[in-house]
């Protein structure tokens, strides 16, 4: 499962404690950091003050996000995230959300969400999904390189 | 009179036969009698030609004959082209405008021949020019067959729009009698935005181009009023093809236009009602949105930190302990199944999408989808293959499903349920019976059960929320059908909608 | 697209060899999901576009996600993830990137071009069947798919 690692990026209290639960319950477990806001999530992701130190706060594979969030919405950062003309801008999200709305959904895709989630009602489909997640995103996929290098094949 | 200076002289002087034309040429007084020499100067001129085209002999001779050409024809070299054509085929004829001295205009009809000595020699030309301009408007007038018409303006104009002939239904239309119109020009019945615009010259340019310009807009009358007017400009044109001017036909549409702003403004009004149905719609979507969304998040808390108790705390639980937990839990599913089936019923009041033919059968066997397996020989379906009724698909799902949950949960004790859908078509209308041989509806029950969150029985004996039935009535209030029951405690019951026949797809 | 059972997966892959090993894959995990094999790239185009026989939805539906080889004959998997991101709503379906190239350059431009994930071939028949099995349970079961109207809009 190499070094991959995941920016959860949530602001309610409760709904985060659990998500951490049921991704803690997972045998085989990999890094998690939370942020609660869009604000911080980009400043995160920026590498600005106070996440400069990128030893303390290294660069995630992946963000998991929420869209109702305080200060930006998860709109906005996956909007952002995705215009940027880094490498950054090849940062896997995955949207996971309570609203199951298809315009939500769509405008999801449409900013570029790799995947939608939508939070569901107990903990044990929780526990599912944090596995099924994990099974997926953890140990099958490939994550693409998010340090500045010379582009190849869509120059 | 003097000599004409460059035609060359005969190699036989007949003086005398020369004389009698001349004297021919000079009592012509209807026309315009000139010769030219081969470079076009003009060497001698009659009586006709200074009535035609007002100079005098003295201060015409030596002139060149162009002086007669207006201005565009000049800009084309028409009279070296026409010069020209006499000088190689013998002859030149036409019909086209030619300027007076006083610089105004008339149509005139035009010979020019070449003139050519006996060793075949050209040494000039014969010009003779009549003024046509009456002609031309009698044959309007003949053309258009519409001095009596009043219904219509209908008039002429040269190419510039200076009008050149009026009728009866101009001077009623437009307030203008003739003789103080003609000579003006179109464009004073055009408003002044119009006139700013271009549009005459516009007009004109259209017609004149296209063969035709047709419109709709203000024109003013004498008096200064507006009128609407249906207008259609055509060009005149002559057998060769030149534009000599235009004629337009202008109709008074004033009342028409008056009820067209009518219907408008009620077509308008009706938008307006739409959009604001339409938004207080949206406004309502976005209301259940959030509080659906709102609501859930707390509901998710409760379940989630209620099973988490469980896990982490199940042992040092008393019995009523874990008790209570299953209550907390099982309280907030009913508070889930509430929220989603409120949303139901909001959705089903806002729809706003055009309805559809939908073949009842699916509609029935998709329901029966969605309620998972069904026991064999628990449902019965007597429904015609082709039947469609008016209605919006998932909604018409919503409502069967509903229909058939119910014939299957109010089931008689130690009994197992038996549910027939039967479907009957009177007339134009489709009723679907959904019959169960359930515990049966009290008659005086039969009218509170639509209603939200009406329910007859508790929540031990009869699981649910209440809704469903509502969100039927709602659901066929949409469609614009009905629904009702039919019942007799401890006989079951019989639940229907009634929807419009549809036909094909 | 609610129902789950319902939702169809494009398979994108020529190689016989490969066909075969994901087609045993879908029957062992009982793969109920309709699965519309294409072998061709031009053939994609022209069944997310709807042209010709695929104009008939309620027939060739629009997947819920797809599983793409990059080496096709025809058009290249790169080429059909150009063509789907300037597409009106074709673009939001998630696309699976499902092919034998390691090489972080591919990995990094499939995902700038929109990729959702990139999965590298397995080599042998049981890795496959893991796999196979992965998909469906995260991007079938899980995964929320955008909602589209069941016409083409394509050009």
């Amino acid at each position: 499962m190499q070094n991959e690692s995941v920016l959860l990026v949530e602001d309610d209290p409760s709904d985060f404690r659990l998500i951490q639960r049921a991704f803690n319950k997972l045998g085989e477990r990999f890094e998690m950091f939370r942020l609660t806001n869009g604000d911080e999530a980009i400043a995160y992701l920026s590498g600005d003050d106070p996440y400069e130190n990128r030893g303390a706060h290294p660069m995630p594979s992946m963000l998991l996000l929420d869209l109702k969030l305080p200060r930006r919405s998860g709109f906005e950062v996956l909007e952002w995230v995705r215009r940027q003309s880094s490498a950054l801008s090849r940062l896997p999200v995955v949207v996971l959300t309570s609203s199951r709305h298809s315009v939500d959904i769509n405008r999801a895709y449409d900013l570029g969400a790799n995947s939608y989630l939508v939070k569901p009602a107990t903990n044990s489909q929780l526990e599912d999904l944090a596995s099924q997640f994990r099974n997926y995103w953890m140990s099958l996929n490939e994550f693409p390189s998010l340090a500045e290098q010379p582009r190849g094949m869509n120059d | 009179m003097p000599e004409p200076s460059t035609l060359t002289k005969p190699s036989r002087p007949s003086i005398h036969r020369e004389d009698i034309f001349r004297r021919l040429v000079d009592s012509v007084t209807d026309y315009a009698i000139f010769l030219l020499d081969v470079n076009g100067n003009i060497v001698s001129w009659n009586p006709g030609a200074e009535r035609l085209k007002g100079y005098k002999t003295d201060e015409i001779i030596g002139k060149h004959f162009s002086i007669f050409y207006t201005a565009q024809d000049l800009a084309s070299d028409k009279p070296t082209r026409e010069l020209k054509i006499a000088a190689e085929v013998g002859r030149f004829e036409e019909e086209g405008w030619r300027l007076r001295k006083d610089g105004s205009s008339f149509w005139a009809g035009v010979v020019v021949s070449r003139i050519h000595d006996e060793q075949g020699r050209l040494i000039g030309f014969g010009t003779i020019t009549r003024d046509l301009t009456e002609r031309r408007h009698a044959d309007l007038r003949y053309r258009l067959l519409i001095e009596s018409v009043t219904d219509y303006a209908i008039f002429s104009m040269d190419p510039r729009g200076y009008i050149t002939s009026w009728n009866h239904g101009a001077q009623r239309i437009k307030g203008y009698r003739a003789e103080e119109i003609i000579g003006q020009n179109f464009s004073r019945f055009y408003t002044e935005e119009d006139r700013a615009a271009a549009l005459p010259q516009y007009v004109l340019r259209t017609a004149e181009q296209t063969g035709h310009f047709t419109g709709e807009g203000w024109r003013v009358r004498k008096d200064g009023s507006k009128f609407w007017a249906s207008v259609v400009v055509t060009p005149l044109r002559d057998e060769g093809g030149e534009l000599f001017g235009f004629s337009k036909v202008t109709r008074d549409m004033t009342d028409r236009k008056l009820l067209l702003d009518e219907l408008q403004r009620h077509s308008k009004e009706l938008e307006l009602r739409v959009q604001e149905r339409d938004q207080s719609n949206a406004e309502l979507e976005a209301f259940a949105y959030s509080v659906s969304h709102d609501l859930r998040a707390p509901l998710r808390a409760i379940t989630g930190f209620a099973e988490a108790l469980k896990e982490e705390c199940e042992g040092q639980f008393s019995n009523e302990g874990r008790e209570f937990l299953a209550e907390i839990t099982g309280a907030a599913e009913r508070l889930n199944g509430l929220i989603q089936d409120l949303l139901e019923y909001g959705r089903v009041g806002r729809i706003s999408m055009p309805l559809a033919s939908v073949n009842l059968l699916d509609a029935i066997h998709e329901a029966k989808r969605d309620l998972g397996g069904l026991p064999p020989g628990l449902l019965t379906i007597a429904v015609p293959k082709e039947l469609r009724v008016r209605a919006y698909p998932q909604v018409l799902k919503q409502v069967i499903s509903n229909l058939l949950s119910n014939a299957i949960k109010f089931r008689r004790e130690n009994s197992s349920p038996e549910v027939s859908v039967v479907a009957e078509t009177q007339g134009d209308t489709v009723r679907l019976n959904v019959r169960d041989n359930g515990i049966g509806i009290a008659p005086e029950h039969q009218a509170r059960i639509w209603n939200v969150f009406e329910r007859l029985h508790d929540r031990e004996a009869y699981a649910g929320t209440g809704i469903g039935l509502a969100i039927v009535k709602r659901a066929m209030a949409r469609m614009g059908g009905t629904c009702g029951v039919a019942s007799k405690p401890g006989e079951g019951s019989t639940f229907w909608i009634e929807l419009p026949q549809a036909n094909e797809k | 697209m609610t129902d789950a059972t319902l939702r169809t997966i494009l398979l994108v892959e020529d190689e016989p060899t490969d066909v075969a090993l994901m087609t045993r894959a879908f029957e062992k995990a009982r793969v109920m999901n309709p699965v519309v094999h294409l072998v061709d790239g031009d053939e994609v185009l022209r069944y997310l576009a709807g042209k010709g026989e695929y104009a008939d939805r309620v027939k060739y539906p629009l997947p819920a996600v797809i599983l793409l080889d990059l080496k096709l004959p025809g058009a290249t998997g790169m080429q059909i993830l150009q063509w789907m991101r300037v597409q009106g709503e074709i673009r939001r379906i998630p696309v699976v990137v499902l092919t034998s190239d390691e090489s972080p350059k591919t990995i990094d431009a499939a995902y700038d071009l929109g990729a959702n994930s990139y999965l590298v071939k397995p080599g042998n028949p049981a890795e496959v069947s893991r796999m196979v099995q992965t998909i469906q349970q995260y991007w079938i079961k899980l995964n929320e798919p955008p909602q589209l109207v069941m016409r083409a809009e394509a050009e």
